[in-house]
């Protein structure tokens, strides 16, 4: 799993107070740098879709916001990137914050299917 | 300020002869992603291989050719008639000025002819082409690498058993670009390591992709991931994907193969396996085992497509999660077998359900003019165009028939978003009978058996006399 899916995704238990599902807090137990061939055109698409302060959550290198004119900055654009894209959860946790439920995340893949109690 | 149709250059696309619903939007979504629209002059004949365009550069004709299966090539149009005549006349009053620049004394180039419906012998080819002496061609005829090819086409109708003595149609022009079909078998099926038992052909998943509009650099979803077979087209036009689907083994790329001969899914047979085998690695984001009823997604427009062949029912189960109660009822159950997590899914999850949650999926989830394309599948004696599923955020672009039986087929459909969504009270009843009046698709499984039940019982009966 990139952390750019984990930006995104949310649990979806019943009975969460209004956003209380997001973001699910990572506990991973392995983790996997691969390369990706860096798109500067891509990740500048993305930073619009993102939230920020998830992102800033899981990681520790980003400025606390996108400045203005981020589309041209490279540097940046890289670190995004990398931390986006090229950073894979592949055994791990995804918790809930609100009702603490647990998604498992095994060989990358999350496994978010709840029972027909939970929603 | 648009000039009118008549003053744009003419192009002769040539098209094959498959999948003909599906050609007209193909090739409509390809112009507007160039800034295009689709114009002609005339009507043109929709089953017809040929058809005359209106594009107003060279530059956009190339653009769609990189991108359609459906045609095969494109020709700058010099002239076209009903009899040789008529085709040369117009030849004669083409403007000099726009074919000089490609009769150059210092170029190269052949003539080429197609007949279509009609096999020419090399005698008849050479005719008709000496025929054309009367064009100023000052360049030197190089027939293994020309700098340019023109091309006769005559078309001599559609009925293989009524061939006429002479064509219907003549044209002539010089030759821009192929399209893509050669993907169709560089991409197919059978090549391919990771498939399931539903696997997309190729062609229909560039089809589809094209009905999408898939840009390079989009983001792309498919909700019923299964195999990947729907994403591997569009990362190949550059849009980066990711899927979800409700079984683990499938995502994980586990359990009995649907290959015959093939014992079980090799360790690395997952969706991600198959974009490597293309060299499309680095456009998978990611997969997930979700159930697509029960988004797991933030609010938010997050996917410039979405692409997928939901379940019909047939020959994989229509699945989502449920309580051990309704398991119990239910008529089908399936485990899904993962060590971790024993969820037990139901198979009742009805039809209609599915495209009024995809297609609430899609109303929130995409960018604005973003696409949804999907197939519905069709029981055809019930049939009207009230049928298909609607949502105020999205218009219908196209609906394109693909014959499955006498009685089934499935469509494709392809919606715009065209209006932003807002939260209101989604689920209520009402809203729910507006938007998805017809009920019958829930029983499109019995129906799509019905022919074969009355046939077995027909045949326990006459077994009993």
């Amino acid at each position: 799993m990139k952390l750019l899916t984990h930006n995104m995704l949310t649990s979806h238990v019943r009975g969460l107070k209004p956003g209380g599902g997001f973001p699910l807090q990572i506990q991973a137990s392995e983790v996997r740098v691969r390369p990706v061939p860096f798109n500067a055109d891509f990740v500048a698409r993305l930073v619009p879709r993102l939230h920020w302060a998830a992102l800033l959550q899981a990681a520790e290198s980003l400025p606390p916001e996108p400045s203005p004119g981020y589309e041209e900055d490279e540097a940046f654009l890289r670190r995004l990137h990398h931390l986006l894209l090229e950073v894979e959860v592949l055994e791990g946790v995804l918790q809930c914050p609100d009702s603490g439920r647990r998604f498992p995340i095994s060989r990358g893949v999350p496994n978010m299917l709840l029972s027909e109690e939970e929603t | 300020m648009a000039r009118a149709a008549s003053l744009l250059p003419r192009y002769l696309l040539l098209l094959a002869q498959e999948h003909l619903e599906f050609r007209l939007p193909e090739v409509t979504s390809l112009l507007s992603l160039y800034g295009g629209q689709f114009s002609s002059e005339q009507e043109i004949r929709v089953n017809s291989p040929f058809w005359i365009l209106n594009i107003p550069s060279e530059e956009m004709a190339r653009g769609l050719m990189k991108r359609t299966v459906c045609a095969k090539s494109i020709f700058e149009l010099w002239g076209h008639g009903r009899s040789a005549g008529e085709l040369y006349a117009a030849l004669k009053s083409y403007p000099m000025e726009r074919m000089l620049p490609y009769l150059q004394s210092d170029s190269t180039y052949k003539v080429r002819i197609h007949s279509f419906n009609k096999t020419l012998t090399q005698a008849q080819k050479i005719q008709k082409i000496d025929a054309l002496e009367f064009l100023p061609f000052k360049g030197k005829v190089n027939l293994k690498n020309p700098e340019h090819i023109f091309w006769i086409l005559e078309d001599y109708g559609m009925d293989p058993n009524k061939v006429p003595e002479e064509p219907f149609q003549l044209y002539f022009g010089r030759w821009i670009a192929d399209g893509q079909r050669e993907l169709i078998e560089s991409y197919s099926v059978k090549k391919r390591h990771f498939i399931g038992n539903t696997s997309m052909d190729a062609c229909l998943s560039f089809i589809m992709a094209n009905h999408g509009r898939v840009k390079p650099n989009d983001v792309v979803y498919d909700p019923f991931v299964g195999t990947g077979g729907l994403l591997i087209s569009s990362a190949h036009f550059g849009a980066y994907v990711c899927g979800a689907d409700i079984d683990y083994n499938t995502i994980h790329g586990l359990g009995k193969a649907s290959r015959k001969n093939q014992k079980w899914r090799g360790p690395d047979e997952n969706i991600r396996a198959n974009l490597r085998q293309y060299g499309l690695e680095k456009y998978y984001l990611d997969a997930l085992v979700s159930d697509s009823s029960r988004p797991v997604w933030r609010k938010g427009m997050l996917f410039d497509a979405i692409i997928t062949d939901p379940p019909y029912g047939i020959r994989e189960a229509t699945r989502r999660t449920g309580s051990q109660k309704e398991a119990v009822k239910s008529a089908e159950r399936r485990w899904v077998s993962c060590p971790e997590n024993h969820i037990f899914v139901s198979s009742s999850y009805h039809l209609s359900d599915i495209f009024f949650d995809l297609l609430k999926f899609a109303a929130e989830y995409l960018v604005m003019g973003g696409r949804l394309v999907y197939w519905l599948p069709i029981y055809r004696p019930e049939y009207t165009e009230d049928i298909i599923p609607c949502h105020p955020c999205l218009k219908l672009i196209s609906n394109c028939e693909q014959m499955l039986s006498s009685h089934t087929s499935r469509r494709l459909i392809t919606m715009e978003k065209v209006k932003e969504f807002k939260d209101q009270d989604q689920n209520s009843s009402s809203l729910d009978g507006q938007y998805l009046p017809y009920r019958g698709h829930n029983s499109f499984r019995e129906k799509y058996f019905s022919g074969v039940t009355k046939r077995i019982a027909k045949e326990e009966r006459d077994n009993q006399k």
